[in-house]
């Protein structure tokens, strides 16, 4: 897999058709340009700064009734920044999306997305191995143990 | 003073097709996600400003109007000469804040689209294919106008109010349909029941007083069109939810049709985040289907 690693979609996921520029900082994933967040001197993707976000505004809640995260629309600018923030919420709040990428990313299974059992799908484990080679086919240094 | 001239500035950059948008204050048509993010982020990030220009320009021609008044007892005590420029420049700015005053109220559109409608299609864009047009329909003039006026009750006494008018209203303001990109098909509609209740009554000092009380009743519904190729619907879910649900299926789609409604005691927005649920509850009830795939 050569594009953006990032999953795209709010109630199903789906991959990302776009081409990568580069690689978050955090996670290690290849992404592309709009999955890259807007404060690039940090250069995460738009996942990594939405989880590295402080702990959500109070949600509302009937007694019995499902977590419905508030969305906090008033002094946002409405951009992906705020739309992957709350995808983010939504999901730690108990909505377990529909996975329906054919490139499996480990990324997402802290949220249970319900995957697709027949996808012909590319694992995880083997991407990493390419990228590694692709790292080093490039004279890049890699990742290493510190 | 600098939010209002920061306004005035933000509404000379938004380009003719948005100013057209801030006078009709109706945005009906086919658009991809896209396009209306681009055309309508501008205008919500504008009436933003317009309000807190307009919250701030209002105490601002309050206290001018006090200062001119004392300016002008002042004046008459001491010399009208000295102090007549002064008040001419001070009665100068307060006819200019009023009439920039009024030029922004007619601007301003509802909350509702930048606290609804512009969340849930950055929200739509990411399960849309990006060049897939959605069709919308969002009124941004007020609830409560006549052309929105369903009746006026008949006055009623109760408790101290010896008059009491209900006026009730609909406001049918968010409609749409899309198609995603995982093959469903989404409907929606938001439609804003508003109740205005004029209370009167005379008070121990004999004045008649007469307040204002709103109740505001949302009523969302979605159409989920879901291909079963896809997705297997159950109706078996153990959370429950506000969300009244019910499903009809043929031998290629399960439509889930949701609804819920919402309370509230002031005129203000619902959060966005209900109407994401309200659909979301469709998804919540299918499980990947074992044959097929969703590509």
């Amino acid at each position: 897999m050569s594009g953006c690693e990032c999953k795209t979609g709010f109630f199903a996921l789906r991959d990302c058709q776009e081409p990568a520029l580069q690689r978050c900082k955090s996670c290690h994933r290849q992404m592309c340009r709009r999955h890259g967040s807007p404060d690039r001197s940090k250069g995460r993707c738009l996942d990594c700064a939405a989880r590295a976000e402080p702990a959500s505004p109070p949600a509302s809640r009937l007694p019995g009734s499902r977590h419905v995260p508030k969305a906090d629309t008033e002094n946002t600018a409405l951009d992906d920044h705020w739309v992957y923030n709350y995808r983010h919420r939504f999901y730690s709040s108990g909505y377990l999306p529909i996975y329906a990428g054919t490139h499996h990313s480990s990324y997402y299974d802290r949220y249970d997305a319900r995957a697709f059992e027949n996808l012909d799908v590319e694992r995880d484990d083997s991407e990493r191995d390419d990228s590694k080679r692709d790292d080093f086919a490039d004279g890049g240094a890699g990742f290493g143990d510190s | 003073m600098r939010t209002t001239l920061q306004t005035l500035v933000y509404l000379r950059r938004l380009q003719p097709a948005q100013r057209a948008l801030l006078g009709k204050k109706r945005i009906e048509g086919r658009f991809t996600a896209v396009e209306l993010l681009e055309l309508l982020r501008p205008l919500a990030e504008f009436d933003g400003l317009n309000d807190r220009a307009r919250g701030n320009s209002a105490w601002l021609i309050v206290l001018l109007v006090v200062v001119l008044v004392v300016g002008l007892f002042v004046a008459h005590a001491l010399s009208w000469l000295f102090l007549g420029i002064g008040l001419a420049i001070l009665l100068i700015t307060l006819a200019t804040l009023i009439v920039v005053e009024v030029r922004l109220q007619r601007l301003d559109v509802s909350n509702n689209l930048r606290r609804v409608a512009l969340p849930f299609f950055a929200v739509l864009r990411e399960d849309m294919p990006s060049d897939e047009p959605l069709q919308v329909s969002v009124d941004l003039t007020p609830s409560m106008t006549t052309a929105k006026k369903l009746r006026k009750d008949a006055p009623y006494a109760l408790g101290s109010y010896h008059q009491v008018v209900d006026t009730h209203y609909a406001d049918p303001w968010f409609s749409g349909s899309a198609r995603l990109a995982d093959g469903s098909r989404l409907r929606w509609e938001v439609i804003d029941e508003v109740l205005h209740s004029s209370r009167t009554k005379r008070n121990p000092r004999g004045k008649i007083k007469t307040k204002s009380k709103f109740a505001k009743r949302s009523l969302l519904r979605a159409m989920v069109s879901l291909p079963k190729d896809n997705y297997q619907y159950s109706d078996q879910h153990g959370v429950p939810t506000r969300t009244r649900i019910t499903a009809r299926g043929d031998d290629r789609r399960t439509a889930v049709k949701l609804s819920r409604k919402l309370k509230s005691g002031d005129a203000e927005p619902f959060d966005v985040g209900e109407l994401i649920e309200l659909v979301s509850s469709a998804y919540r009830r299918v499980r990947p289907a074992t044959q097929g795939a969703a590509q």
